[in-house]
């Protein structure tokens, strides 16, 4: 059985700075999406490698 | 309750570094990284590419994979290559260079780099020397294994964010120098 590895990830938070690195300032805009829409987006992520969509890399051979 | 549920938006988009899409042809890395990704969305994190990222996918697949894997991306947030985006980008290979740094990432790192600058995001990367400190801090890092010729690898996934501190001192720093040498002392 494989072992998922260890995540020691933090948790989010707020999204909204403003940032600026020379003449260029940006503020950074507010998810619009839904949590629920991204686990969609990631269902959709898995399903597209199970059906092996991207490409192997070679490393597992 | 549901419906709250169903609300929630995320607090800070993780960024997909192109490489991922490239381990997620491995069947024992993908799915550790799925795991990965499931325990960021927990987390408060959207998922997210840099409109690089499609060029990076073109680059290799067959019309049908083409087909496939833009049908499943679709639900991903796509940030755009905006002038912030490129400008941030050449910005930090100023500074990577300034820095000594020999070894620089390739121009499609930097407008990820960019991206998750402007964007205030995360990146989810394969490869972290792509994200070179003192610029970039890791969060977070993952030992993912797999099996290659019966033997056992090891590979390190890192999250990283923008020292935003770091560059923007750096930056300055480099403003300040060339304003030295181009001032003419009074006489």
């Amino acid at each position: 059985m494989l072992c998922m590895p260890d995540t020691n990830l933090p948790i989010a938070t707020s999204a909204v700075r403003t940032i600026k690195l020379g003449r260029i300032e940006t503020k950074s805009s507010k998810p619009s999406e839904t949590i629920q829409q991204m686990q969609t987006a990631l269902n959709n992520l898995e399903k597209a490698v199970k059906e092996k969509v991207f490409i192997d890399n070679g490393e597992s051979k | 309750m549901e419906n709250q549920n169903k609300a929630i938006k995320p607090q800070r988009y993780l960024i997909l570094d192109s490489n991922i899409f490239k381990y997620f042809g491995n069947l024992e890395l993908s799915s550790q990284i799925i795991f990965l990704l499931q325990d960021a969305l927990a987390k408060g994190y959207g998922l997210a590419i840099s409109k690089f990222t499609l060029l990076e996918l073109l680059d290799t697949a067959t019309v049908d994979n083409e087909i496939k894997a833009f049908s499943y991306i679709k639900g991903l947030r796509h940030f755009r290559i905006s002038e912030t985006v490129l400008t941030t980008a050449g910005h930090l290979g100023c500074l990577y260079k300034d820095d000594g740094i020999e070894d620089q990432p390739e121009k499609g790192d930097k407008i990820i780099a960019g991206t998750a600058w402007a964007n205030n995001a995360v990146i989810f990367t394969a490869n972290g020397r792509d994200f070179p400190t003192p610029f970039f801090n890791v969060l977070s890092k993952s030992v993912l294994k797999y099996t290659k010729n019966k033997a056992e690898v090891h590979m390190v996934f890192y999250f990283v964010e923008p020292d935003y501190q770091m560059i923007q001192t750096k930056y300055q720093e480099r403003v300040d120098e060339h304003k030295r040498k181009t001032v003419q002392p009074s006489v």
